[in-house]
């Protein structure tokens, strides 16, 4: 008796593991075979919850993973991001009662949380809906949903997008991803002390030199191991016509003239600290912000950042006098005749879902939260960033009245972006030790440039 | 036994689980079960991806010996290895120094009835609760060489110009370990102060009593008594450190060029930034080899001083 109770006990605990699972609805298509969405305007029930790990009501039958950048969630530390979520989800569920939306919640260490994305993306378990960082997004393409149907129903016309955008969402015709905000890097001086900005490397430490002399720290740029440092100054390497992989995304850097390109960078960095145009301090800036606090101090002349500089220098020295001192310009070349590039970064969201219901509305959710020209309007004042969609600078009052905003619109026209293939992360690696070792002088350029090939060519 | 009923003979499996149950397996088993699913499978799994190229970009893989012939025939692993032994070397050391000192101050003062000698001890115990991380982050900000940084300005006030931290090569090694054994004494302290606290006090008022002056105590009273302790604490101390990755990744990550890359950071990072799922595992087992032998060391030296 007793082995036959335990027997059943045992029996039903394996079946409630088994039934545990959601009572998640799937999609149910019409006769025409479209998606039935009357589903989704259900009255479930229950009370309406908004936490950073939920949004929705209780009873909804429709569960949607989500998985943010933490900086852009309702977990971000910035209220403001916060209350704009809050407001749009909240409004969002309400259209869509039947749906409740799961938060997946991730560490801030980008490149942790993007790795292991791709795993769960690989093995059929990503969330419905994920940001992904920009630079990492190719890597996710083949795994992607297409959202092109949900794309032209909120009017979105992708070619509006700038064209470094759309070359890398569109597979085919399908969009595969909603690149919602972006940035780039440029050169910011004190407009108050430098009539003209440098834009060749020479005049660039003319200029610094100048400014050293007056007791000012010339130009900073990040030294530091950090993808940041290499990003901020492929745009020198690019602008020549260097290219660090090949279209087969293979190594590069070790044919010429892209190994000479590499060398001319390198020599430029040596020549900002020989001439004292630069501190050797540098090695320990691996982010921008490392750069803000002297340059908010007033001791810094120029520095070449992420235009993510405007917003945080504003915050930190206030709108006004961030406009009345600082200036921005295109990142400096190499030499007289090149045309600036530099290196376009944001966030892209992307759906993985494989019902087609949830396709849907995880695309639906994603437009509405960060990219509609209502959603774009918010959000992109709250986060002092880029739209991506070229009409919505001048849509938004905000960035049409701002100088800095439209130039970087001009910036952006000529963006590039990083080769999103295995070996980039070693080159990038490899290039971030060269970089501090030429800044310390352990190394010459050069070398420098020779132990980089060297040790990818051994990691292939 | 019941008149006309004959007993049954027990079967072979019911004696087997009598046996059983009768030894140590039910007491062992929760341990075992715990230690091979969460410890010796995922170790065993290290291992094997060790001997592949797999990427975490990829779904296939093969087995191979690449990752191995190429961490031992890249110049560069032997500067992180040559890295890794130092910082271990140097923040051993002062760890277990340091812990030792503040242990006997603190058990002196306890002795004594002195004030305060608890507020120390937890004083030195929140180094050990921060995790690592913020540990790097707190010591950068120590280390800034900018006019914010809290030791340039000391050090400035103090007429001392020019100075550098971790922006230059040949210092970055020392203010990493530094701020490591910051992060480490706290626990060679606890330790110590465990061990101190068994020494039995007739003892010491004994050797007292036969003219032995503080250092001869220390020397061959105190530290005899605790040599067990101690020898665990510095095997602990070298395991976690060679373990060390968090705290260099948000102080350095690595930086300048390769001066403060580890062992762990290296594996760390090849796997996480750079998708090599094979070789970082292949850095992990040169890591895992090195501190098996401690340990092994460790072991020896403790039989030995147990048949002794």
């Amino acid at each position: 008796m007793k082995k036959a109770f335990l027997l059943a006990l045992v029996f039903c605990l394996s079946l409630s593991l088994f039934a545990g699972g959601s009572s998640d609805k799937k999609a149910a298509t019409t006769e025409t075979g479209e998606v039935d969405m009357s589903v989704v305007y259900k009255e479930p029930g229950g009370e309406f919850i908004l936490t950073p790990q939920f949004v929705g009501y209780e009873n909804a039958e429709i569960e949607l993973s989500w998985q943010p950048n933490p900086s852009q969630s309702l977990t971000s530390p910035i209220q403001a991001r916060v209350d704009d979520l809050s407001m749009k989800l909240e409004k969002w569920v309400k259209a869509h009662p039947n749906v409740k939306i799961n938060i997946v919640g991730t560490t801030s260490n980008i490149n942790d949380n993007m790795t292991k994305l791709r795993l769960s993306v690989v093995e059929g378990g990503a969330p419905d809906l994920c940001a992904v960082d920009s630079f990492m997004m190719p890597l996710f393409l083949e795994y992607a949903r297409d959202v092109s149907d949900v794309a032209a129903e909120k009017g979105i016309d992708i070619n509006d997008y700038f064209p470094y955008v759309k070359e890398q969402v569109m597979v085919g015709d399908e969009m595969r991803a909603i690149w919602y905000t972006t940035d780039t890097r440029a050169l910011f001086y004190r407009k108050d002390l430098i009539d003209t900005p440098p834009y060749t490397a020479d005049e660039v430490i003319e200029v610094g030199k100048e400014m050293a002399a007056q007791g000012l720290q010339g130009f900073l740029f990040l030294g530091g191991r950090g993808e940041g440092s290499v990003n901020n100054l492929w745009g020198l390497f690019w602008s020549q016509g260097g290219e660090l992989v090949d279209e087969e995304g293979n190594m590069a850097i070790d044919k010429e003239p892209n190994k000479t390109y590499l060398i001319n960078l390198y020599k430029f960095v040596k020549r900002c600290i020989d001439e004292g145009v630069t501190p050797v301090s540098i090695t320990s800036f691996a982010r921008d912000a490392n750069m803000f606090g002297d340059a908010a101090a007033g001791n810094v002349a120029m520095f070449l950042s992420n235009t993510s500089a405007i917003g945080n220098m504003r915050e930190l020295i206030g709108k006004e006098k961030f406009n009345e001192l600082w200036g921005m310009a295109p990142t400096p070349v190499l030499e007289e005749g090149l045309t600036s590039t530099a290196s376009a970064g944001g966030w892209t969201n992307m759906v993985f879902s494989q019902d087609e219901l949830h396709r849907k509305l995880a695309a639906d959710l994603a437009f509405e939260l960060y990219s509609t020209d209502e959603a774009a309007y918010s959000w992109l004042l709250v986060e002092g960033s880029m739209p991506t969609q070229a009409h919505q600078y001048e849509l938004f009052d905000y960035i049409s009245s701002d100088p800095y905003f439209m130039k970087n619109a001009e910036f952006l026209e000529n963006g590039s972006t990083r080769p999103a293939v295995e070996i980039y992360n070693t080159i990038s690696t490899e290039a971030q030790v060269a970089l501090g070792n030429v800044i310390t002088g352990a190394d010459t350029p050069e070398h420098a440039v020779e132990v980089i090939i060297e040790n990818v060519k051994n990691s292939i | 036994m019941e008149k006309g009923k004959t007993a049954k003979a027990p079967s072979s499996m019911h004696i087997f689980l009598k046996r059983v149950s009768q030894g140590p397996a039910p007491w062992l088993a929760p341990l075992v079960i715990v230690l091979v699913a969460l410890f010796i499978l995922p170790t065993l799994e290290v291992i094997r991806y060790s001997f592949t190229d797999a990427s975490l970009l990829r779904q296939n893989y093969n087995y191979t010996l690449k990752s191995f012939r190429v961490i031992f025939t890249t110049p560069a692993t032997y500067d992180i290895l040559w890295n890794s032994l130092v910082f271990v070397f140097f923040s051993v050391v002062f760890q277990t120094l340091l812990g030792l000192i503040i242990a006997l101050a603190v058990d002196k003062g306890e002795r004594i009835r002195l004030h305060g000698s608890v507020f120390v001890r937890v004083v030195a115990l929140l180094s050990w609760a921060i995790p690592g991380a913020i540990i790097g982050v707190v010591w950068s900000f120590m280390y800034t060489e900018a006019g914010t940084g809290i030791l340039i300005t000391i050090l400035k006030n103090m007429g001392f110009e020019n100075v550098s931290f971790l922006t230059n090569p040949d210092h970055a090694m020392p203010c990493t370990i530094v701020a490591n054994v910051w992060r480490g004494t706290a626990q060679s302290m606890i330790l110590t102060y465990a061990g101190l606290k068994t020494i039995p006090i007739d003892i010491i008022e004994a050797s007292q009593i036969d003219g032995a002056n503080a250092f001869q105590r220390l020397w061959r009273v105190i530290l005899p008594s605790i040599f067990s302790v101690i020898s665990t604490n510095i095997i602990l101390n070298t395991i976690n450190t060679f373990n060390t990755f968090d705290m260099i990744f948000s102080l350095t990550g690595g930086g300048p060029g390769r001066a403060t890359e580890v062992l762990a950071l290296t594996s760390y990072s090849t796997i996480f930034t750079g998708y090599n799922l094979g070789r970082g595992s292949a850095y992990a087992v040169v890591l895992l080899v090195i501190n098996s032998l401690m340990a092994i060391g460790y072991f020896a030296v403790l039989r030995r001083r147990e048949r002794n």
